[in-house]
């Protein structure tokens, strides 16, 4: 009992804090900041961060500390707003800097028309799924719950607080060595007992992803086990019985380990398992939607008649909003296709438009899914097939393909971002409503940040890409390097193909989202499916030997902070990376 | 039996579906092999300039030759791989000084490292792209039959785990139907309770809330838990749709009650109650539903 105890309540108050100006308004001034600056980050270091996290700890110093009357829900309307405005930084980043670094001219207000119809898009697409993935599939998004647990920590207790403490600092220290090179990045197993490297046994050095695997539990497996028969079998199989070009093949070939690594990166993964992972990602994810088509139904039937009545509709924000939001953003596409092309024709405008909004509904919900069954994102391989389909589509111009590519990586950015921040609302509910709200209304914020940014980054030309030591635009390089060989002919139909049929099959089973699980193994490095898997099986030997709620009272918080320490840390070092040049 | 059979379907489907799916076809593995040609020819001249910038060091010599502050030789943008050689090439034959012979063998080993360089990207290039579509017939004609059998290998696996999920439910018929409606009454009752005390309590102080609080907690981590972990029992047995009846207000119920917590810990007395009223009714519904699940 707190000192506190006889203290009378106020049976009085002002209403209860939830969608407030001040929590929008400071939402959207850390989203810029981190836009601006995580814009910047994905240029040098060719990857981005989620604002979540920061967002959430932010608020808790200003909303509940300097202003002294922020509640748990708006500290959470705070971060969905952030995180909202900060989804352009990836977005923008990994694509616009291809068409800079090609050399083409371009229309910069079709940038912005495509980038901001792409956040509209990206929302209001995935919001009818929420009820579907976070109320009846309970999808896990751990981030989601690190982020529910941070939020919760005013009231969680004294020895929750000890333990998400402890789970960050164990995180943020071993990070922080890896980050300073005093520790490695990956236990190589393989390596030390001399195994040629196209047999994976490492173990990347992320307690983000153990603790990924520890708040998955079961659900995560399948993942493993995809990832075990890619990499401990598919793989050997196919080097030792010449599925793949043998070093005797090859003349010139360098002797040690190149050869080993050649194979394995750039054939094994680069040409085999990664675009067959993309195509079962994309079947599975088909097959998920016509075997959850009852329940799916169900969900939007739900959220209309919620509209209709008017009764539990005030939790869900109206289908009229979210179709009006659709409608709109399908015209500001297809305005955005007109503009980075005219002649093009209407015809093939209109149909860019078109199934550039399909491909972001189906990506962002492949994304969400993935995202919210073991927190990795598939976003730069679906982004690829995105531009890839939109460059067949216009006919092999790059100029519309990367424009509308723009849209379809925020908008799919914006659909992970928004199923993360409903279920760390879920757990401290907040209304769902009011985060969706939230989010519509300053969604478009980071556009121009982000597009400003490159744009004076660019400066008179030559600011960024692969001859600039400081600013190498890695993503963007390598998607001017996809183009490059798109035009060239080049593209993986066939293992696109194989894979979609994969994905489709396995949509057979029982398990719901088995294919999307099977496709992200392929799709993703062995190693980190290693310590998602470490994670996985803790798990259950915890279940087994603890009970669930000692999990939730225990492991939770512990994981939570593990992937909150190793959130921080990351912008910590990359800070200090940029600071020390 | 059919789970393990059905596992080891869809184990030996997914083997061969991967394998015979990750198969290059005939033409693209020639094109793979005349890229390794070009890219370890980069290697090897990396290594033989850098063998160059060793002998110029262990012999104290100015830098020259892209190595040290020397820029010359060193890769440059805005040209393409062959130009890149040929202007590499040129720049070495210009320098005409007469060297030591350790850094004249290092030398020629360069020039040799480059030739060759250029050679393999000349044929790279020439050897162009295999269109998409010339790369999905190639894979057809290679890995086509055994891709074909393994996905019918996956279906049947797929198809037997289905039945026998279905079937599972059937044998547990007596019991889970039992087990979720008691849960299901027990958590009603107890949120029903919790409101009818937070209302009943006229003055509440911060040491009521706390209680209240615990109380709420131990719902929300015991039989609440569980219900809302069933799903897939209950979408076996009563479809998606009977599940999706009975989860959208189960799960609304779940979140009320988080947020009541949530209104506690900041100590909101209106916003706890509320949520927990709104909580009790949603759990009502779920009642309701379930009832008319049974009765289908």
């Amino acid at each position: 009992m707190s000192e506190d105890s006889q203290l009378p309540l106020d049976l009085n108050p002002a209403p209860y804090r939830e969608l407030t100006v001040a929590a929008v308004l400071f939402g959207v001034a850390i989203g810029a900041v981190m836009t601006a600056a995580f814009t910047y980050v994905a240029l040098k270091l060719g990857f981005t961060l989620s604002g979540s996290t920061v967002a959430a700890i932010l608020g808790f110093a200003v909303l509940r500390g300097a202003l002294k009357k922020g509640s748990i829900v708006e500290n959470n309307i705070n971060q969905t707003v952030a995180s909202g405005v900060n989804t352009a930084s990836a977005g923008v980043a990994f694509t616009l800097p291809a068409l800079y670094i090609l050399g083409e001219d371009f229309s910069v207000l079709s940038v912005m028309l495509a980038a901001t119809a792409g956040s509209f898009l990206g929302m209001v697409v995935i919001i009818p799924l929420r009820k579907q993935m976070i109320e009846f599939e309970r999808l896990r998004f751990p981030s989601g719950i690190a982020v529910a647990s941070l939020l919760k920590s005013p009231g969680a207790g004294a020895a929750q607080a000890k333990l998400l403490l402890g789970g960050f600092g164990v995180s943020a220290l071993i990070h922080l060595a890896m980050g300073v090179g005093v520790l490695p990045e990956e236990l190589n197993f393989g390596a030390w007992m001399g195994l040629p490297s196209w047999v994976s046994l490492s173990v990347a050095v992320s307690f983000a992803s153990l603790g990924a695997g520890l708040l998955s539990g079961r659900g995560g497996l399948p993942f493993v086990f995809g990832g075990m028969l890619a990499w401990w079998l598919i793989a050997p199989v196919a080097v030792l019985s010449g599925l793949v070009p043998a070093a005797t093949e090859i003349r010139g070939v360098l002797a040690g380990g190149a050869y080993d690594d050649w194979v394995t990166w750039e054939v094994l993964y680069g040409q085999m398992l990664r675009p067959l992972g993309i195509g079962v990602l994309i079947g599975g994810a088909l097959s998920g939607v016509v075997a959850s088509f009852p329940a799916l139904k169900s969900a939007v039937t739900s959220l209309a008649n919620a509209s209709k009545t008017g009764g539990g509709g005030s939790d869900e924000l109206p289908v009229s909003v979210l179709t009006v939001g659709v409608v709109v953003s399908f015209l500001v596409l297809f305005g955005s296709a007109i503009l980075a092309d005219p002649s093009l024709g209407l015809g093939r405008q209109l149909l860019i438009a078109v199934v550039g909004t399909v491909w972001l509904a189906l990506a962002g919900m492949i994304v969400a899914q993935a995202s919210g069954m073991t927190d990795i994102s598939p976003m730069s391989g679906m982004s690829l097939i995105g531009v890839t389909l939109m460059f067949f589509l216009s006919g092999g111009n790059v100029v519309p393909a990367i424009i509308l590519g723009v849209a379809v990586c925020i908008g799919i950015g914006q659909c992970a971002d928004m199923m993360g921040d409903l279920k760390s609302g879920h757990l401290i509910g907040a209304k769902p409503a009011k985060q969706q709200l939230a989010q519509l209304m300053v969604c478009w914020v980071g556009v121009p940040v982000a597009v400003g940014t490159i744009i004076l980054l660019w400066g008179d030309g030559g600011g960024f890409g692969p001859g600039n030591a400081e600013l190498s635009a890695p993503q963007g390089t390598a998607l001017a390097a996809i183009m490059e060989s798109l035009v060239a002919g080049a593209a993986p139909l066939d293992k696109y193909a194989a894979g979609g049929a994969i994905g489709l099959a396995l949509g057979l089973h029982p398990v719901g989202g088995l294919g999307v699980l099977i496709g992200l193994a392929m799709y993703l490095p062995f190693n980190i499916t290693v310590t998602y898997g470490i994670g996985c099986a803790a798990n259950l030997w915890f279940v087994r030997t603890k009970g669930e709620r000692w999990i939730g009272d225990t492991i939770v918080p512990v994981a939570a902070g593990f992937i909150i320490g190793e959130a921080l840390t990351s912008l910590g070092v990359v800070l200090f990376q940029l600071a020390t040049g | 039996m059919k789970n393990t059979i059905s596992l080891l379907l869809i184990t030996v489907g997914i083997c061969l579906t991967a394998g015979f799916g990750a198969t290059l076809s005939p033409d693209f593995r020639a094109a793979t092999i005349i890229e390794a040609e070009a890219t370890f020819s980069d290697h090897r001249v990396a290594r033989r300039q850098s063998e160059l910038c060793e002998v110029q060091e262990a012999l104290k010599l100015p830098s020259a030759d892209g190595c040290g502050d020397s820029h010359q030789l060193r890769d440059w943008g805005g040209l393409t791989k062959i130009a890149l050689r040929q202007a590499q090439i040129l720049a070495l034959a210009e320098d005409k000084r007469v060297l030591i012979s350790e850094v004249a063998q290092a030398r020629i080993m360069l020039g040799l490292a480059l030739k060759r360089s250029q050679a393999r990207w000349t044929a790279h290039e020439a050897m162009g792209t295999q269109g998409p579509g010339a790369r999905l017939d190639g894979w057809l004609s290679v890995g086509g039959f055994g891709f074909g059998f393994g996905l019918l290998i996956l279906a049947l696996g797929g198809w037997l785990a289905r039945k026998s999920a279905a079937q599972t439910v059937v044998s547990d018929d007596e019991e889970a139907p039992v087990d979720f409606g008691e849960m299901l009454s027990e958590v009603c009752g107890a949120v029903a309770q919790l409101h009818d005390d937070m209302v009943s309590t006229q003055t509440p102080n911060v040491g009521d809330l706390e209680v209240f609080k615990a109380r709420l907690e131990d719902i929300q981590k015991e039989a609440l838990a569980r219900l809302c972990a069933s799903g897939p029992r209950v979408a076996a047995r009563h479809g998606l749709a009977g599940m999706a009846a009975v989860f959208s207000p189960l799960s609304s119920g779940e979140r009320r009650l988080n947020r009541a917590w949530a209104a506690m810990v900041d100590r909101h007395w209106p916003e706890a109650v509320s949520s927990v009223l709104g909580a009790s009714s949603d759990l009502k519904a779920t009642v309701t539903a379930l009832a008319l699940l049974a009765k289908v």
